[in-house]
């Protein structure tokens, strides 16, 4: 029993010590590869974005359990930005470091629209979605070189997306330590885009009268 | 083989036993108030998690320890929330991956995905389209790896949690042995 006794308090001792220091190193860590509040509050002067096609379309959702036909838009959009740091002894950024475990980007569309409830009053009701992202685990995948459309859907809450005029996208960045805090900025963002309404067929009756027709309704890939 | 000790056990006055309970709950009563000063600190009831699913590796494994706050401002798409499902059971700590506020107050739509997760999460809303920023319990700000392991192996094999409170009660009652 005298040897538990001093077997126990030695280990009691030893675990102390070494979570005190464990947790000292870890906030250590955390502080010290946080990235700077220029990194944090800037953009990237060498990335590169564009959306190249915007169309307004109806649809309905193949995968989700929510299948009722609703306006989505269709975004194709150009990037080019690196992530490496390669480039920070020329402007470039340095988000890798030592602690970084992996940096999710994801494109952000962001628009306003009216809520209904506000009734009239000019209630402006602030939305963003995510249309597409990447996890990039290793420094030299940080090179984004691409040409393409959304992966998520675009879809307003009121199903429709008449009466929104344009949205702006933005490319956020997370950076994920392997311990330590998150962190989140901004890459690139383009200016306001405009959405345009859908494409209405328009058809001509004999006696002179036109009249909307709908278009068929098609079975989105998400 | 366990003479002298229960021999010993005999021998303790109750004063002392209930000494000995009262610095246990002492010990205990001041780890509650630490972690609900926790709680109140950083604005959330549940200020300290571990991660139980696989769907936000590679960023997350099971048995990583996130810790939480609520912000006060609106949540952005891109943060990392956890919230508690209508079904019950284990929190779900999944990326925000659309916002539509409130024109006012605080309240917000919000719709999540799991990184590791090819599909929304809707179907775990139970009915409807998105969540509130009512039932969000907070905002992952930090992470430490493998850290929860232990609670994962706890809550997976019970018997191993009886056994561990078990040799602590033992531990506790027989510490104030001078031998």
């Amino acid at each position: 029993m005298v040897l538990m006794n001093t077997l126990t308090s030695r280990l009691s001792a030893w675990s102390g010590l070494v979570l005190s220091v464990l947790l000292f190193l870890c906030s250590a860590v955390s502080f010290l590869t946080y990235p700077s509040p220029s990194t944090l509050k800037s953009l990237n002067p060498r990335a590169n974005l564009t959306v190249t096609s915007v169309e307004t379309i109806l649809g309905r959702q193949r995968w989700s359990p929510n299948r009722e036909e609703q306006e989505f838009v269709e975004v194709r959009f150009d990037l080019a930005t690196d992530l490496t740091g390669g480039l920070a002894g020329q402007g470039g950024r340095a988000l890798w470091t030592w602690n970084t475990k992996q940096v999710f980007l994801s494109l952000v569309a962001s628009w306003d629209s009216v809520d209904p409830r506000a009734r009239g009053k000019g209630g402006i009701r602030k939305n963003e979605a995510v249309l597409w992202d990447r996890i990039v685990q290793r420094r030299e995948d940080a090179r984004v070189l691409i040409s393409q459309g959304n992966k998520y859907a675009l879809r307003e809450v009121g199903k429709r997306w008449a009466g929104i005029d344009s949205a702006n996208f933005t490319l956020h960045w997370n950076v994920m330590p392997h311990v330590g805090m998150l962190a989140y900025g901004h890459e690139a963002t383009t200016g306001a885009i405009p959405i345009p309404a859908r494409a209405r067929r328009v058809r001509q009756l004999p006696n002179g009268e036109t009249v909307e027709e709908d278009e068929e309704v098609r079975r989105m890939p998400y | 083989m366990f003479q002298n000790e229960l021999a010993w056990l005999r021998r303790q006055s109750v004063r002392g036993l209930l000494a000995q309970f009262l610095t246990v709950l002492t010990v205990l009563s001041t780890s509650l108030a630490l972690y609900k000063g926790l709680s109140c600190v950083v604005d959330s009831e549940s200020p300290v998690v571990v991660v139980l699913s696989g769907s936000m590796e590679p960023a997350f494994y099971r048995g990583d320890l996130l810790l939480l706050s609520m912000p006060s401002e609106k949540l952005k798409v891109g943060d990392i929330v956890v919230y508690n499902t209508v079904y019950g059971g284990t929190p779900i700590v999944h990326r925000i991956l659309e916002t539509h506020d409130d024109y006012e107050g605080n309240d917000q739509l919000i719709l999540t995905k799991g990184d590791n997760n090819d599909s929304d999460d809707v179907v775990l809303y139970g009915g409807p389209s998105w969540l509130r920023r009512s039932q969000i319990v907070g905002k992952v700000q930090g992470y430490v790896p493998y850290v929860g392991y232990m609670t994962i192996v706890l809550n997976d094999y019970p018997k191993l949690k009886y056994a561990l409170l078990g040799l602590i009660g033992v531990s506790v009652l027989f510490s104030g042995e001078d031998s």
